[in-house]
């Protein structure tokens, strides 16, 4: 079966060159080996969170043009600007399409706050309604509660509240911690204590709510703002949008400890996306190996068979999905095909929670600018990268996760239909 | 300026202070410990964790050896719940040749340390992990010990016969009066306030740092400072401890502990100016891996969890021969014999294995000077929780079981792994009904909520590498990225002040990547990539600015 | 599957990521289940401390192997929870796993009598007695058994099999043998217009997939000697490989045999193959039957051990290459029954729970007829459902005017 578009990598930029190949009614599968690192995720898609010095930017469209000025090799400059944020508008609509509309906050163009469950605060640019952004400046935000469900470990409101304590921006506000005990309805008789936040959100029954409802009236009635784990807009209702309209609060959900139900939320409508626009995808897939000669892929090889495409797009993701590999000795490469790649000389850092970051966040493989990588100094015509397999950007120190992905994965598949549409 | 009066202040917080302030206080002494920083974060936390049968000396120094097997057989008794008894073997490859074995077997029947011979085939039945290529085998009474857990069990022993544990709290000087010592001048590490101990015994058992606090009276002692790398393994690969039967040399023992693997040694001097700044290097992780797969070959493509290295105490008698031929023997000195400063009492050298006799030993010194007559009990009365069926280890019957608490339907995993650390105390924070405290908090090694609680409340574990001393939170394969911020939590919960917890945090999660950095490869990578993504991306930890994070409080040295 | 030979190493490799546990249908319906981390890599760390860590959650396990398509880390998670119940679990008999697990012998003993069985399986009293004697639900609707067994039919065209120039045998399984003989009637038809005849095995037993999921790994093993050795006796006669129409027997066959037997049967076991891999192959090699347009709307469930077994890509190329065929590739979700797991009274509500979703989405999608690979997956849609569920042969036979 010849494919117009093999994409290797089920995640955000394997899936979002998938959606994108399929709606150009191109015949394309998505092959994909383990669950993509969205399951953890936040669920929001940044874009760029922090300049150059390392400061928190505002919009990061504007902060984009300096990054690309100073760093030629950073996919943002590959793809350009204009066409990141064209990836992203298309993105937004495509998301909406599936069934999981993401907003901005503030204006369309600049980055909004996103709380963390440990109380800290992250530029991010496009979040789920649930997640309901936190606009950039903060100064309205007197008194923040931050309320879980006793028990449930993944979301622990002590510690966030201590968190944001040290954000200056809230030293002098009121931040608090409440824990309510949930009967939980549908929990089959067990306690939030052994959930994980997927099963919490299955639990939560409509007396769970009432009983929720009823404590925030009473306990917390005059906060600006409440921090809840995100379980309540993935259950069997929308208890979110519930609560929000009962008590008049702004509610707002925040990621927990993996698993996190928004992450898993995004990455389960972009796999219905893809299928409804006529893309396949097949999991439990693993690419061992690629046949290319004289600057072309002839086939990939799965451990049973031979695959065929005309084109192929690598989003194999880093070192986690196996993307990249790295070796006792020290050495790192690119285990499906080989291809030559950027490593900076230094991969880690002597702490871990440092500024700078680590090396090893920005190895991976070198492309040009249409996104093509070389298998020794040869460049491979039908083959194109995207995402977190990508060399030269550090996708947690910049904030640059979601928009990389989805504006390379935008881009080689604009190559792939250009060339399968050429005769 | 705060004061306060004990009879005897024990400085240093590692298995061999503990062990003082254990057996002070079982003879009536108020006793006061002093550390500057965890209970066990120095030399007792950082090495193999064998329980010597002490086979290892019987060719070398067949006094520790006797030693060995002594102090073996008594914890074997009174620390249940800090042992198993595996066995061990001593094997020989083609390269070693099978005449050291002979005076090996010599040595041991020497010290009286029972040892059988074994055959090849013998031994890989025994043992399925250790080199077939193995050409010869002895069978001898090794284990393995937890130095955290004893640490931890022989304080609270001490604890509830009177003692009082000041951890985080730092000897700064010896009050001398009248020409003998009368205290002890302190600071609390956590707010800086100063205070005394007016007592009429100090014990000096400060281990590698022992000159430090002898320099406070003008005293000096020749330590040579010996440090030992080692690797611990992402999970059990041995169930015997696997020695090579040979000179002692680099890597040549392989010691399952819990849930891991230890390989070690390596033997390097350091300086005494080195001792806050241990990093194991590139060609220790080489040579430990090299060396460690002959013991057990699968130990290649294993996965390893972290590097680490201590520093041996030892006091220098020669200054020829290198370390390995300086004794582990205990080094006990009265300052008022020796110096002519009474009321000081240093206990030094020795080892992990002998830190009940080390203390013995020191205690009947203070014990004199105090003109107390009461015998030493601590080789016959076992510690808090050691009352399990029967010694860890050995073969039960079918269908009994060590590892599970009598009369529970509670999960094995969970019941078992809590009786596994705590012995029958596990009894104090685990109760059938009580989902909320027996929830998972570190799913790796099993702790509960109600066993982080425990810690906090009646081990006196203050920060997240306390209650990682305490209960194992965090040395899995994940080294703390789910558990982490759950503990924080936790912890958050039940202290009022909560910047010192987020220092905590952050200060935990830099330890541990101290140790993963030297073996930054393979699946540590993927691992250590998907931890920055929670603990960075997800969840923002460098940013958080908790105020008063004093430098000094901070874990100095990374660890088991 | 390791289940007899040396333990499997890969739990090493976990990053305690918990995708494994965000994809376990059993731990999103069932909150005291810990899951498949805690039960596989966790758990298999503490059991090499001491069997005594072995927890009894184990049991809840369905097998589904979704955990093990999910792990970014390759490790068998599935297969280290099955071994650790062989390696440290006690054996006890017990009648209901035994029956459930039996099914060629069952199948044999309703030979003749299927009409009365099924009366009799199918009415409140037998299935009272059956829910509150042997524990397998009230609820469940067993498979009917069919009047003729598919080999008492395939003798009425073995002989026209002969004329083909290309042979292969096909190991139908108990399935098709005592309760669908049409699905292999229908690859009968479909094989024959590809000019490839169709052999059996000169006998076969049950696959072993229950036996294994029952405990009982001795008979399975006997079962996958057996099997092995008439599959090898088909490949020296002539057949150029061994087709599965279950995606669940192929993937026992072809994956689970090799770990329990050693590697020695290796070229046989390679020579097992689904046979929608087969059809793949053929069509691209361009052997493609005639067909007419099939003008349906149907939604394609892919099984849990199809997407394990590397197979879903192929069956969808075939589903493609069907004119007229509207394709939806459902949402990859467990549809709950796993083998004999659903039958089970104390499984009942945790089985029908995992596969609500499933459920929702096939009712709401307005399709004609839904298409899987896997009989028992079947058996659970169209309990569960109101549409009737299609093997892919059976479509494409639908295409090649014999038509339904």
């Amino acid at each position: 079966m010849n494919y117009d578009c093999l994409v290797i990598g089920g995640g955000l930029a394997g899936l979002t060159t998938g959606i994108r190949c399929a709606e150009a009614g191109l015949n394309v599968a998505v092959i994909s080996s383990g669950e993509s690192a969205l399951t953890f995720s936040s669920g929001e898609i940044d874009v760029l969170g922090t300049d150059l010095s390392g400061r928190a930017v505002q919009n990061p469209f504007t902060a984009l043009e300096s990054l690309v000025q100073h760093q030629p090799d950073h996919p943002y400059a590959h793809v350009g600007t204009g066409n990141v944020a064209k990836s992203l508008d298309w993105f937004q609509r495509e998301i909406a399409e599936a069934g999981l509309p993401m907003v901005t906050s503030g204006g369309l163009w600049d980055n909004h706050w996103r709380l963390t469950a440990a109380g800290a605060l992250r530029p991010s640019w496009l979040s789920q309604q649930s997640a309901g952004a936190l606009p950039w400046g903060l100064e309205n935000i007197q008194r923040v509660v931050f309320v879980s469900f006793t028990g449930f470990l993944d979301f622990m409101p002590e510690l966030a509240a201590a968190g944001l304590k040290t954000h200056p921006v809230f030293q002098q506000a009121e931040v608090q911690s409440l824990n309510i005990e949930l009967p939980l309805e549908h929990g089959r008789g067990a306690t939030a204590d052994t959930m994980r936040a997927p099963q919490l959100a299955r639990a939560i029954g409509e007396s769970d709510v009432e009983l929720i409802c009823t404590r925030l009236l009473e306990q917390v009635n005059d906060a600006d703002l409440v921090a809840l784990p995100a379980c309540l807009s993935a259950g069997r209702k929308n208890w979110l949008t519930v609560l929000r309209r009962r008590t008049g609060l702004r509610l707002v959900e925040v990621a927990t400890m993996p698993p996190s139900v928004p992450g898993i939320r995004m990455l389960s409508a972009l796999k219905r996306r893809l299928t409804a626009v006529g893309g396949f995808m097949i999991p439990a897939m693993p690419v061992i190996t690629g046949d290319v000669s004289y600057g072309h892929v002839a086939s990939v090889q799965t451990p049973d068979d031979e695959l065929h495409a005309k084109q192929y797009v690598l989003a194999s993701g880093s070192f986690f999905s196996k993307g990249l590999k790295s070796h006792a000795a020290g050495e790192i490469s690119e285990p499906v095909f080989g291809l030559d790649i950027d490593v900076p000389e230094t991969l880690s850092g002597q702490s871990f929670l440092v500024p700078e970051g680590h090396g090893f966040n920005r190895a991976g493989v070198r492309v040009n600018v249409q996104l093509q990588p070389s298998l020794n100094g040869t460049v491979i015509e039908n083959l194109h990268v995207a995402g977190s397999v990508l060399a030269g950007y550090d996708p947690v120190i910049e904030g640059s996760g979601g928009g990389v992905a989805i504006s390379t994965g935008w881009m080689a598949a604009n190559e792939v239909i250009k060339k399968v549409a050429l005769p | 300026m705060r004061r306060m009066e004990a009879d005897v202040v024990v400085i240093g917080g590692g298995a061999t202070g503990a062990s003082v302030f254990r057996d002070c206080s079982l003879r009536g002494m108020q006793a006061i410990l002093v550390e500057r920083g965890d209970i066990a974060s120095g030399t007792t936390g950082r090495n193999h964790g064998l329980l010597h049968s002490g086979a290892r000396y019987a060719v070398t120094d067949s006094h520790s050896a006797r030693e060995c097997i002594s102090e073996n057989k008594i914890l074997k008794q009174i620390a249940g719940h800090c042992v198993e008894a595996t066995d061990g073997l001593f094997i020989s490859l083609p390269e070693d040749g099978l005449d050291f074995q002979q005076q090996f077997m010599q040595g041991c029947a020497d010290a009286g340390i029972h040892a059988q011979e074994l055959s090849p085939k013998q031994a890989l039945q025994l043992e399925p992990a250790v080199n077939p290529a193995l050409i010869g085998a002895v069978r001898i009474p090794d284990g393995t010990i937890d130095p955290f857990r004893l640490t931890s069990a022989t304080i609270l022993d001490a604890r509830e016969h009177g003692g009082a544990l000041l951890n985080y709290n730092r000897a700064e000087g010896l009050l001398i009066e009248q020409g003998r010592v009368q205290g002890v001048r302190c600071r609390d590490l956590r707010n800086g306030e100063q205070f005394e101990i007016r007592c009429q015994a100090v014990v000096n058992a400060s281990g590698a740092w022992c000159h430090e606090i002898m320099e406070y009276a003008d005293l000096s002692v020749d330590m040579y400072h010996s440090r030992g790398a080692l690797l611990i393994m992402g999970h059990r690969m041995n169930g015997m401890v696997i020695n090579r039967c040979r000179k002692p040399g680099d890597a040549d023992i392989l010691v399952p502990g819990d849930t891991v693997s230890v390989i070690g040694t390596t033997s390097t001097h350091v300086g005494r100016d080195e001792l806050e700044t241990l990093e194991v290097t590139a060609d220790e992780v080489k040579t430990l891996l090299q060396e460690g797969s002959k013991l057990a070959p699968s130990m290649l493509d294993a996965r390893i969890l972290r590097a680490y290295c201590g520093v041996r105490p030892l006091v220098a008698e020669s200054s020829s021969g290198g370390d390995r031929s300086i004794s582990r023997g205990l080094v006990a000195i009265d300052h008022g014999e020796q110096d002519g400063l009474p009321g000081l009492v240093t206990i030094t050298g020795g080892k992990l294995m002998t830190c009940r006799l080390m203390a013995e030993v020191a205690t009947d010194k203070v014990a004199r000077l105090l003109n107390i007559s009461v015998p030493c009990e601590t080789a016959s009365r076992p510690l808090p929780g050691a009352h399990l069926p029967e010694p860890i280890g050995r073969k039960m019957r079918q269908g009994q079981s060590r590892y599970r608490l009598p009369d529970s339907s509670l999960p094995n995993s969970i019941a078992g792994s809590a009786v596994y650390r705590h012995g029958d105390r596990a009894r104090s924070f685990m109760q059938e009904d009580d989902h909320h405290n027996n929830a998972v908090v570190c799913e790796c090694e099993v702790v509960t909520r109600g066993e982080i609680l425990y810690a906090i409340e009646t081990l006196n574990a203050r920060s997240m590498s306390d209650l990682r001393r305490r209960t194992r939170v965090g040395m899995g394969p994940c080294q703390g990225e789910m558990c982490a911020c759950r503990v924080a939590g936790l912890l958050a919960s039940q202290q009022e002040n909560g910047d010192e917890v987020l220092g905590s945090l952050q200060d935990f999660v830099n330890e541990r990547w101290k140790g993963i950095r030297p073996v930054l490869w393979g699946d540590a990578l993927r691992e250590s990539e998907f931890s920055y993504w929670v603990q960075e991306s997800l969840l923002g930890l460098s940013s958080l600015q908790p105020e008063g994070k004093a430098e000094d409080n901070r874990d100095l040295y990374h660890e088991l | 599957m390791n289940l007899l030979v040396a333990t499997d190493r890969s739990f090493d490799s976990c990053l305690k990521c918990t995708a494994c546990s965000s994809s376990c249908p059993v731990a999103a319906v069932l909150p005291d289940f810990p899951g498949p981390k805690q039960c596989g890599p966790d758990g298999e760390r503490l059991r090499l401390k001491s069997r005594d860590f072995l927890d009894v959650a184990l049991k809840y396990c369905t097998g589904c192997k979704r955990c093990e398509v999910a792990c970014p880390s390759d490790v068998q998670i599935s297969d280290i929870i099955a071994q650790a119940k062989v390696k440290y679990g006690e054996d006890k008999f017990r009648l209901r796993e035994f029956l459930l697990s039996h099914t060629d012998l069952m199948g044999a003993l309703t030979r003749g009598s299927a009409d009365l069985v099924n009366k009799l399986t199918g009415t409140s009293v037998v299935k009272f007695a059956m829910d509150k004697t042997l524990g397998i639900d009230r609820r469940r609707q067993f498979p009917a058994y069919a009047r003729q067994s598919f080999r008492s039919w395939y003798k009425q065209v073995e002989e026209k099999q002969h004329i083909y120039a290309r042979q292969i045998s096909y190991f139908h399984g108990c399935y098709v043998n005592f309760n669908a003989p049409e699905l292999g009637q229908d690859l009968v038809t479909v094989l024959n217009a590809m000019d490839i005849g169709v052999k059996l095995l000169a006998k076969e037993k049950c696959c072993g997939v229950p036996l294994v999921a029952n405990g009982f790994h001795k008979k399975a093993r006997s079962h996958a000697e057996f099997n092995t050795r008439a599959c090898h006796t088909a490949l020296k006669q002539g057949s150029e490989c061994i087709v599965s129409t279950s995606s669940s027997c192929a993937h026992m066959l072809r994956e689970d045999y090799p770990a329990m037997l050693g590697q020695s049967e290796q070229q046989v076991h390679e020579h097992i193959i689904f046979i929608t891999r087969f059809l793949s192959h053929e069509f691209q090699l361009g052997n493609k039957p005639e067909m007419k347009p099939v003008r349906l709307k149907v939604g394609y469930h892919s099984p849990c051990h199809l997407i394990r077994s590397r197979g879903v890509l192929h069956t969808l190329n075939i589903l493609r290459e069907i004119p007229g065929l509207e394709l939806h590739q459902l949402d990859s979700n467990c549809c709950g029954i796993a083998g004999t797991y659903g039958f089970k009274k104390e499984n009942y509500t945790t089985s029908q729970e995992i596969g609500q979703p499933l459920f929702d989405q096939i009712e709401a999608g307005e399709f004609d007829y839904i298409v899987t690979d896997c009989e028992t997956c079947k058996m659970q849609i169209e309990m569960s459902t109101s549409l009737q569920v299609l093997h892919p042969v059976t479509l494409l036979a639908m295409g090649m005017s014999r038509g339904k």
